[in-house]
């Protein structure tokens, strides 16, 4: 199988404190991964380092071959940020605009919504199940609704690698159940490679092939579904301080 | 024909004055769901300094406002990604104070108080041609402008990141539409006067959200009040004598205060169905 990811001897500091030491990690094509770790380990700072937000001092982030900060074919990838549900919930929009607005580039020069375009939004919103929810303004839907549209809106772009962060906080459990049934689906019927950031260990490992965990700013070899996670935490936690010695502060 | 439009200044006022608000109260769509309509108001007093400095040195006023507004902008615009962004709001606060205070006194020095006057609450019958040739192009251009890559302005008003996701420019989009706030600013001081442009940016938008059910119902609705409130003001203020400026941004207090009271039938009606427990409303969606 071919590799998507490749990150080889990375490093990372926002300012002058590492985040992220000399990381090694593979994804290969049709992956479901799940990442794992304390607060403030650099797990979505891995993400923004894999969408090209941001840059590596050291070593390199390789995807489909190409490094990370030039990827050009940004439809190939889908992501939702920690803090996608923080948006102005005022904000006049209705669903299908947000979903509709993420095929930007296809909308060729004169940037219109064509029949087709409405196609592929219609049919993201119906793998998710909100397209009885399309002309609802997204401020006056519930949060796990919400989720789902932002969902809707990284699959209309036919991504062939998903990241996501923490989806799941303060969603229900028929709605997690939900949201892994289409998160699977995604993942066997499409073949689409998902990275997901979770807390929940024990949720997420029975969904996914693969965890990887995060500690002392590297990447903790000896991590399985079995061990004790809350001990781990508590050693994670003591690894990262050690690297981070000064202030510590939020995002 | 009316009397009002045999005089060839008032064609001009109303030519121009619909440029103006068809595309001041767009530019506010876009500037308000940002949360940065104090940009707007900063850059009219700025504006104002440029017109000043313009009557001072006796050169057309309206491109030095330009000039100064599009210099400020970018200035702005920088800041605003710079390590300051803490500091963002306190900046402007210092841009808008510079700003009102070299016009007053470059105003002061100067002794045309009536031009000064005109730019400061706008003028209809000193429309010149000079004006028409400059506002009318250039807010087409704006309007066309962002009309077309409405879409991508959008993105980033909702999430930047995300925007940049999608694939729209986001840095250039940013600089490019504090460039075209800074030109709408400067052009719009001609007919609604610099103190009461902010205005027009904020108002038709808050009516607009009002009614509006959709983004582009927003965009669609802003300038519809735009339009209504620069005409109704243009009238009013032509048969009564009255500053159109301030007629003007009054029509449009009017209609703000309108959509309260309709949002607010609106909503009576819907109690009063679920007291009666009437379910008409609940098939209006239709199938999708
Ligand atoms: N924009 C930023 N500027 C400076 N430091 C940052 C920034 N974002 C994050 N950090 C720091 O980098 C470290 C890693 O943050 P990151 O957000 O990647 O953690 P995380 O693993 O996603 O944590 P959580 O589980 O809380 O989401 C933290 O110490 C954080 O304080
Ligand atoms: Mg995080």
């Amino acid at each position: 199988m071919n590799e998507i990811i490749e990150i080889k001897e990375m490093s990372f500091a926002y300012e002058e404190k590492w985040v992220l030491k000399e990381v090694n990690l593979a994804v290969k094509e049709g992956e479901f991964l799940a990442f794992i770790g304390p607060n403030g380990s650099g797990k979505s700072t891995l993400f923004k380092l894999i969408l090209g937000f941001l840059k590596p001092q050291k070593g390199h982030i390789r995807i489909w071959g190409k490094p990370a900060e030039k990827l050009s074919a940004r439809g190939r990838v889908g992501y939702i940020s920690q803090n996608v549900r923080d948006f102005n919930h005022s904000f006049p929009a209705t669903v299908g605009e947000i979903v509709g607005s993420n095929l930007y580039q296809e909308m060729g020069f004169f940037k219109l919504m064509t029949p087709a375009l409405t196609k592929r939004v219609n049919r993201a919103l119906k793998l998710v199940e909100m397209l009885d929810f399309k002309d609802k303004p997204i401020g006056k839907l519930s949060g796990g609704q919400q989720q789902r549209v932002f969902i809707a809106r990284t699959l209309v772009t036919e991504p062939d690698l998903i990241l996501l962060d923490e989806p799941l906080v303060g969603v229900d459990q028929e709605a997690q159940n939900d949201f892994y049934r289409v998160i699977n689906q995604l993942h066997r019927e499409l073949g689409i490679t998902i990275i997901m950031i979770s807390h929940d260990l024990h949720v997420i490992s029975s969904q996914v092939n693969r965890i990887v965990c995060f500690r002392g700013g590297k990447i903790f070899p000896h991590c399985s579904s079995e061990f004790d996670y809350n001990d781990y935490i508590r050693q994670a936690r003591k690894e990262d301080k050690l690297l981070i010695p000064s202030h510590q502060h939020e995002e | 024909m009316l009397e009002i439009f045999s005089y060839s200044f008032m064609q001009r006022g109303f030519l121009v004055g619909n440029v103006i608000g068809l595309v001041v109260p767009l530019i506010g769509v876009f500037l308000n769901l940002k949360r940065l309509s104090l940009i707007g108001h900063t850059l009219s007093h700025v504006a104002l300094a440029g017109v000043a400095l313009g009557i001072f040195l006796g050169v057309y006023p309206v491109s030095l406002a330009i000039i100064v507004a599009v210099a400020a902008a970018i200035g702005i615009e920088n800041l605003r990604h710079s390590g300051y962004r803490g500091y963002a709001e306190l900046s402007l606060a210092i841009i808008l104070a510079s700003g009102l205070g070299l016009a007053t006194i470059l105003i002061s020095l100067s002794d045309s108080n009536v031009a000064v006057y005109s730019y400061l609450f706008g003028s209809i019958s000193l429309v010149t041609r000079q004006d028409l040739l400059l506002i009318v192009p250039l807010g087409v251009v704006v309007g066309v402008g962002v009309l077309i890559y409405y879409y991508g302005f959008f993105s980033v008003a909702f999430n930047e990141e995300e925007a940049q996701l999608s694939g729209v420019p986001v840095k250039i989009f940013n600089i490019i539409f504090m460039v075209m706030v800074a030109v709408v600013v400067a052009l719009s001081m001609r007919i609604i006067g610099g103190l009461l442009i902010s205005s027009l940016i904020v108002l038709p938008v808050a009516a607009s959200l009002q009614v509006a059910r959709s983004f582009k119902g927003t965009v669609f609705y802003s300038m519809l009040f735009g339009v209504i409130s620069v005409n109704t003001g243009l009238f009013l203020s032509f048969y009564w004598d009255l500053a159109p400026g301030g007629t003007i941004i009054l029509t449009s207090v009017s209609l703000l205060l309108l959509t309260f009271v309709f949002k607010g039938i609106k909503r009576v009606s819907k109690i009063k169905e679920l007291i009666l427990g009437e379910k008409r409303v609940g098939n209006e969606k239709g199938t999708g």
